[in-house]
């Protein structure tokens, strides 16, 4: 083994399993890796066009199989087992899996374990299966073509494409591993490229998946590369695929659009926004609820609150109840990183809002001053946010009348409105179906969404899957 | 002394303080100053600012500092640069005000920040002391204000590439070029500049009469101090490119730039004076980089290229903060500047700024902006589409 690939293999002396799994990769043992994001970034090889082409002829090769050889019931299975050892703390990937959000993000412990239960919640057996069925009615869609009852003589199969590209971005942990399972339900090879603030994730599952079923690992291949660099994987990767699911934000998608063939069908999950609001008859557990929502997965996800729209006569009350909240829940959590930039950006905007407000006493900043959490609170109604760390902004609002006009300039853009109070959610609900918001639940269940919620108001499968219907 | 009489007595305390801080600004000769004069003048400022500045006091308050909590000048709570958008400092009115306005080149709001300067007094005295000893002296060539002079023999031409104060449009950074040429440039130091742009003939032909190439047989062999940004310095080497001039200046001759760090426009300073002061003839030596922000009355200088060592006078330091706790980063670490300067008096003595940089023996290394921090997750910044909103 070469110096790189025992640098590459155990990422520093830390971690067994490489930043990659790319089946079909053959250097004839003189594997080389480079860091091409820099030090701190993971050690991965670089592929040639024709390897690239390898790979996507072996992955597809293996998926195509696989549709013959194992049931849709067997795949779930395997899927599950494989992605359910990375919550097992006492399975070596599981803790590799914990080491990597801890060592790579810095999160705690706690806020390590918490994120991969709630992600895992969607991987089990039972969610997966309730995720087809409630999507194609039939799992036995997805393993040979079944009958079509309403109309005699007609059968019907759904599969993806042999080959699916997916490009993750900074999500979530574990979003990127749900986002292959998806793909492997839907029967097609998959070529990923992991996200960057966590590209360990997905190569641990498609570990985990290849020892649990050879074939079923040899039909997922993940590496990655900065977003920014050309790159033959994506290139190569992007022609063979139909289609293509892609993670991010604005600028990034529209770069990418550019470099994948026109012809590739794009799938795109873009930033969103997750809006709380509190209605008179909030109650007293609420702001407890929110804090919960709030922190969880160090605030990365799209369902996750930043900003609180509170429809109550006295914010500012409001905002002191939920900062104890907070500072109960970090301190629960435990410490959670934060970068020079970002400490800068949050400071600025714990200054705006401060001084903004000194004249007539209409802002207030919650918060410690080690930047843990910040709450920063506006009397008047208002939208903006930033996607600061741990970071909340409340804005009062005379009544839930007025909600429509406030968030019209983000409509379509509104993944989730966690509500506390009853009085007044009908009018919410109704509300975000004009506003086109996927979801509307109760604070405290804004951050753990259940696995068939259709996410981005579409569904999760069946976007990825093409129906062939069969007259006899 | 009617009118005295109705004054504050922060207002006149704050009067007495200035004449003080003004002596010590004019008489400085590169002295260091102790910890203890540097404290107990900083503690007096923060008293005078605590106690007739009612955002300042909030701000204070709000930290638990006040004079009688606070008795080491670290503590004094430090304003956020982007404060100045929201809120005036100001200590006291005395008619002479001036007014400067912030570039609004900071990330977040989109407004112009406000420095006031309610003694133009104290800006003066810090800007020519320090320049006079950090500039003119290190050089060698004894340089002396202008006006003090009876003949004009080895006073330096000054010339600047920034167009002069507009009051409307506030810039610090024009005052103090404009006060620079009145004070210490011979007769004919002018700015070169004006809202239109850069009048390149006109500076063409002051680098041709200082070189001894025109009928301008007075100004032939002074030394002349160009002074302005480094953009406008890049522009002036793109300009000496497509023309193919240059000049041997005058022995005695400086280049000083403002900015240059911040990676703006693609700009790398190094480029730009590599090409640059070949075709004037001034040595890479003799090139001085001046930090110096709105939000600030009292400025640093670095010589050479690179990343110089930037030294301000005695009346200014600066710590290297770490920005998630406002500690201070060990010597040599990178971190935020937080500037602590007594020619503020009259707003804000404490400034916490977003600029990188490194505390080294002989000076501070400016590293620039940090750069805006990167999106999280999958969460959308709203603020960034409201905006986008508005531009359509």
């Amino acid at each position: 083994m070469s110096e790189s690939q025992a640098d590459s293999q155990t990422a520093g002396g830390v971690f067994a399993t490489p930043a990659w799994h790319l089946p079909g990769y053959d250097r004839e043992g003189n594997l080389q890796t480079e860091r091409p994001g820099g030090p701190t970034g993971p050690p991965v090889p670089r592929l040639s066009e024709r390897e690239a082409a390898a790979i996507a002829a072996a992955v597809r090769a293996a998926a195509l199989r696989a549709r013959t050889e194992r049931s849709i019931g067997g795949v779930i299975r395997a899927v599950s087992r494989a992605a359910m050892r990375l919550v097992d703390i006492e399975d070596s990937l599981g803790m590799e899996a914990e080491l990597h959000l801890r060592t790579g993000l810095g999160w705690s412990r706690e806020g390590a374990r918490e994120s991969l239960r709630g992600m895992a919640r969607e991987w089990t057996e039972d969610a997966l299966l309730a995720l087809v069925n409630s999507e194609l009615g039939d799992s036995k869609y997805l393993e040979h073509f079944v009958d079509d009852s309403g109309r005699p003589g007609r059968r019907r199969r759904a599969a993806g494409p042999p080959l699916l590209l997916q490009v993750h971005a900074g999500n979530v942990p574990g979003v990127s591993v749900s986002a292959a399972i998806l793909a492997l339900l839907a029967r097609s090879g998959v070529l990923a490229k992991s996200g960057s603030d966590e590209p360990w994730l997905l190569p641990l599952f498609a570990r985990a998946l290849a020892e649990e079923d050879p074939l079923l690992g040899s039909s997922l291949a993940v590496t990655w590369w900065p977003g920014n660099m050309e790159s033959h994987a994506l290139s190569v990767w992007s022609k063979e695929s139909r289609k293509a699911v892609i993670y991010g934000g604005d600028a990034a998608v529209s770069a990418l659009r550019s470099r994948i063939p026109s012809n590739t069908e794009l799938i795109v999950y873009g930033p969103r926004i997750g809006i709380a609001v509190f209605l008179p008859d909030a109650a007293e557990e609420d702001p407890v609820r929110l804090a919960s929502d709030a922190l969880a997965y160090d605030q990365r996800g799209c369902v996750s609150p930043r900003l609180v729209l509170a429809a109550s006569s006295n914010p500012m009350e409001l905002a002191h109840r939920i900062a104890d909240a907070l500072a109960v829940e970090s301190e629960r959590l435990g410490a959670q990183p934060m970068s020079d930039a970002e400490a800068v950006a949050v400071r600025r905007a714990r200054a705006a809002c401060e001084f903004e407000g000194m004249d007539d006493g209409s802002t207030l900043v919650l918060g410690p001053p080690d930047l843990a959490w910040t709450l920063l609170c506006h009397r008047r109604p208002g939208l903006t946010a930033e996607t600061l760390p741990r970071t909340i902004w409340l804005y009062g609002t005379p009544g839930i009348e007025h909600l429509e006009t406030l968030l019209q300039p983000l409509a379509g853009r509104v993944q989730a409105i966690g509500v506390a109070g009853r009085e007044g959610v009908g009018e919410l609900a109704e509300l975000a179906t004009r506003l086109g918001v996927s979801r509307v639940c109760s604070v405290g269940a804004m951050a753990w969404p259940p696995p068939d919620w259709r996410q981005e108001g579409r569904h999760r499968l069946l976007p990825l899957l093409d129906w062939t219907d069969w007259e006899k | 002394m009617k009118q005295r009489s109705r004054r504050s007595p922060e207002s006149s305390a704050l009067e007495q303080l200035s004449e003080r801080l003004l002596s010590e600004f004019e008489s400085w000769r590169g002295e260091c100053w102790s910890d203890e004069k540097f404290e107990a003048l900083a503690l007096e400022i923060f008293a005078l600012q605590f106690a007739a500045c009612s955002p300042y006091r909030s701000y204070c308050a709000a930290r638990g500092a006040s004079p009688e909590t606070v008795a080491d000048w670290r503590r004094i709570p430090p304003v956020p640069a982007e404060a100045f958008r929201h809120v005036e400092f100001r200590t006291n009115s005395t008619g002479r005000e001036l007014r400067f306005r912030t570039s609004g080149t900071t990330g977040g709001s989109a407004a112009r920040g406000i420095h006031i300067v309610p003694e133009p007094a104290l800006y003066r005295a810090s800007l020519r002391g320090a320049f006079r000893q950090l500039v003119l002296r290190p050089r060698g060539e004894g340089y002396e204000d202008s006006r003090h002079e009876t003949s004009t023999a080895g006073v330096p031409l000054l010339v600047s590439l920034v167009p002069r104060f507009d009051p409307d449009d506030g810039s610090s950074l024009a005052w103090m070029l404009d006060d620079l040429i009145d004070t210490f440039g011979r007769p004919g130091s002018r700015s070169v500049a004006s809202a239109r742009g850069i009048d390149w003939s006109a500076l063409f032909s002051l680098c041709d009469a200082v070189a001894g190439r025109n009928e301008a047989p007075d100004l032939a062999g002074t030394p002349v101090i160009l002074l302005g940004t480094t953009l406008s310095f890049d522009a002036f080497r793109d300009r000496i490119a497509r023309a193919d001039r240059s000049w041997q200046l005058p022995p005695g001759s400086i280049l000083m730039d403002t900015g240059g760090v911040k990676g703006r426009d693609g700009l790398d300073r190094d480029d730009t004076m590599r090409e640059l002061l070949p075709r004037l003839g001034i040595e890479p030596s003799r090139l001085v980089n001046e930090f110096g922000m709105t939000e600030l009355l009292s400025q640093r200088y670095g010589w050479g290229t690179g990343l110089p060592k930037l030294v301000g006078p005695p009346w200014l330091r600066t710590r290297v903060l770490d920005p998630v706790n406002l500690e201070p980063r060990p010597a040599g670490s990178e971190g935020i500047l937080c500037h602590y300067d007594l020619a503020n008096a009259g707003s804000a003595i404490g400034v916490l700024t977003e600029d990188r940089g490194v505390d080294e023996p002989g000076g501070i290394r400016l590293l620039g902006r940090t750069p805006g921090s990167p999106p999280r997750g999958c969460s959308l910044a709203t603020a960034e589409l409201l905006r986008a909103r508005e531009r359509e």
